[in-house]
């Protein structure tokens, strides 16, 4: 594994600017982790009559679950304007 | 000759693999060529790369045939893994690039040096390939069974080797450049089945659309009952069976209704919280890291 192009760019960063990166980074999942663990916990039985509620002609649970993608995209831009 | 389109596809197919592994095998001239393709594969090839592996037989035909037999709650199935990107792309890419290793066992063995975790790694590696790779294999025995009736041993054997000859000749260059003519080719597929399908089926409204998948009584449900299924079967075509079954069973759930096939809450939560991790955990993923120049890059 000698030959292998290793560069440390976290090792050159300040501690507090690395530390900064991972809390964003990990924040960042953390937002994204809870909206999708709850659209998924909604599409359970338990909550049928909410994830039921007709939403745009769909019901509310699908149009949810389907809002994990363009709220994926905001974290993206947010992580790709403050990670740098 | 059956199915001469699908004949075509493959030898296509076929014959670009082989061109492929043929041009890479002449640059790849160390072990990191071979491993990592040299560290200089652009970030957008390997971007397109992994959408390869996304787009694979199990997310392309399962997770499809699965939202159209049980309804629109297995949707999550295609949502959990594309969590887990985000989940690689937030907090495993960067760090995990910047180790410095060929593969995910080198990297946590440089962090616990003891060659019990190597050996843990490498079972724990082999277990989930190997769990990865059958489902995937029959899966395409399965389809060129149906598709054009060849033998599925026959099918598994020669893919087999195919996959072999790709991997061993040509190395990681050989995977990245066979994942983005794959990944480039489902892709436009994809987007050509979906824009047809609108057009063909619904006159291209989203309104027409959701009214029509609102009126379908799921195959799970349809199929329980052997009068309905018998109906549904001698229907002249796709619209007629959806008019029969739910005139059949007016009552039944549709196809989108939400919580009808979804299993309890912890059996949800179970699955969708594997499929996240699950997916950032995937060997053939992780390595594809290690193919870009930098850890900014991955």
């Amino acid at each position: 594994m000698s030959d292998l192009n290793v560069t440390s760019d976290y090792q050159k960063l300040d501690p507090k600017v690395f530390r900064k990166k991972v809390m964003l980074c990990f924040g960042l999942f953390a937002i994204f982790f809870i909206y999708y663990i709850s659209c998924a916990i909604i599409q359970t039985p338990g909550f049928q009559d909410f994830s039921s509620i007709p939403f745009m002609g769909m019901p509310l649970g699908f149009v949810l679950s389907m809002g994990v993608f363009p709220v994926s995209w905001g974290i993206l831009i947010i992580f790709f304007i403050f990670w740098r | 000759m059956q199915n001469p389109l699908v004949l075509f596809f493959i030898a296509i197919f076929v014959g670009a693999t082989v061109v492929v592994t043929w041009y890479t095998s002449k640059s790849s001239r160390s072990a990191a060529d071979f491993y990592v393709a040299g560290n200089k594969v652009p970030w957008v090839q390997t971007g397109i790369a992994m959408v390869g592996s996304y787009l694979s037989a199990a997310s392309f035909l399962g997770v499809a045939g699965d939202i159209s037999i049980f309804g629109v709650d297995r949707i999550w199935l295609a949502i959990g893994f594309f969590g887990g990107y985000m989940a690689v792309l937030l907090l495993i890419a960067g760090p995990l690039r910047n180790v410095g290793s060929y593969t995910v066992a080198d990297a946590l063995y440089r962090r616990f040096p003891a060659k019990e975790v190597k050996l843990l790694i490498m079972i724990s590696t082999l277990v989930i390939s190997t769990f990865y790779l059958v489902p995937q294999m029959l899966g395409a025995g399965l389809l060129f069974e149906l598709l054009i009736g060849w033998d599925f041993l026959t099918v598994i054997i020669g893919l087999g080797v195919l996959i072999s000859i790709y991997i061993i000749f040509g190395g990681m260059k050989a995977t990245l450049y066979n994942q983005v003519i794959q990944a480039s080719f489902l892709f436009g597929i994809m987007v050509f089945i979906t824009v047809f399908g609108m057009l063909v089926f619904v006159d291209g409204s989203m309104v027409k659309l959701i009214e029509l998948v609102s009126n379908i009584v799921p195959p799970s449900i349809a199929g329980t009952n052997e009068a309905v299924a018998s109906a549904v079967s001698s229907a002249p075509n796709a619209s007629e069976a959806v008019l029969v079954a739910r005139e059949m069973l007016p009552d039944a759930p549709t196809a989108m209704t939400i919580g009808v096939q979804t299993p309890s809450l912890l059996a949800q939560i179970s699955t969708v919280v594997a499929l996240v991790f699950g997916t950032a955990g995937l060997p053939h993923i992780l390595i594809m890291f290690y193919t870009v120049p930098s850890a900014k890059a991955a």
